[in-house]
């Protein structure tokens, strides 16, 4: 099953309307689309929102997912061992209020289990990329931060902000 | 004694982001807010707020929400208000400051790695603690750089 997710209540169309096209080309392969406020597509089951929960279970059973390339998404592919496809929104399309989602888009493109398509004519090669690098074993991301970065937030909540904010490592 | 925590993130990534931070708040006394009561069920054990996920041109959801947020801060009187973002966070931090005279974190977002959120960029003014998540965002006056939650 591919799950695609727009994120968020944020319309996304580029990314549903592109996969909706995908998906009316090839009948056989399962889908499911959390589409938010954008418009809905013809040849995908889909929804607008999903609780986490519901979210938590789509990520499980998919074999690939494609998202907008939010930390949301990112983050719960890696913990569930999953191919994620990232097209990230454009401010200039008013797809979202900046374009952190291309800056993160490039910062992240060259971590294991993670493709990119900067832009929509991208994105069927990106998942045929992705579809071919499933079985290849990624590492889970533990569901919890790196223990420095938590020890240090940690002290400042049990000893307070003035002692350590000095530092700099 | 300190301990007796705040956590308010936004959802989807700045939620899931302060998620991977319950290891930080063992063994304290904290409260979560965020902008859905469905993420209640990933803090079990733990007091949960739900807000209006406002943004600052709606004038009349802003209001609500600093209502809401100046009503749990007076009843939870934390000791340390933290946030993952985004603009409840912000406006949360700056109450916490003024209302109550907790002190204050802001990690901005690792969604934001060339430049600052905005909420970020103004967290400077009400945050004790201000941090990002990508080295090359650092200053010499902050926002610093202790590491990340990935």
């Amino acid at each position: 099953m591919i799950f695609v997710t727009v994120g968020s209540m944020m319309p996304f169309n580029r990314l549903i309307d592109t996969m909706d096209r995908w998906a009316a080309a090839r009948p056989d392969v399962e889908m499911f689309a959390q589409i938010g406020g954008g418009d809905e597509p013809r040849h995908m089951r889909w929804a607008r929102s999903v609780t986490p929960a519901e979210f938590a279970d789509l990520v499980a059973r998919s074999t690939i997912i494609v998202a907008h390339a939010g930390m949301g998404s990112i983050i719960s592919a890696a913990e569930a061992g999953k191919t994620i496809v990232l097209l990230p929104r454009f401010a200039s399309l008013k797809e979202h209020t900046t374009d952190h989602q291309v800056h993160t888009a490039k910062r992240f493109m060259n971590r294991p289990g993670i493709h990119i398509a900067m832009n929509d004519d991208e994105l069927a090669e990106a998942i045929d990329a992705a579809m071919a690098s499933v079985g290849a074993t990624h590492q889970l991301l533990p569901r919890t931060a790196p223990d420095a970065f938590v020890a240090r937030i940690r002290a400042v909540l049990l000893n307070g902000a003035s002692a350590p904010q000095t530092n700099r490592s | 004694m300190k301990g007796r925590v705040l956590a308010i993130a936004s959802g989807g990534g700045h939620w899931i982001q302060m998620r991977r931070l319950l290891p930080a708040f063992e063994g304290m006394d904290v409260a979560f807010v965020s902008v859905s009561p469905d993420y209640a069920a990933d803090v079990p054990g733990h007091r949960f707020y739900p807000v209006r996920d406002a943004h600052r041109f709606d004038k009349v959801s802003f209001a609500v929400l600093i209502g809401q947020l100046a009503w749990i801060l007076l009843r939870e009187r934390p000791n340390t208000v933290i946030s993952t973002g985004s603009a409840p966070g912000l406006v949360c931090l700056a109450l916490a400051k003024y209302l109550i005279r907790a002190e204050t974190v802001w990690i901005d977002s690792i969604a934001n790695c060339e430049q600052l959120s905005s909420s970020g960029l103004q967290a400077r003014r009400v945050a004790d603690v201000w941090l990002t998540q990508w080295p090359q965002l650092q200053g010499q006056k902050g926002p610093y750089y202790w590491g990340a939650v990935l």
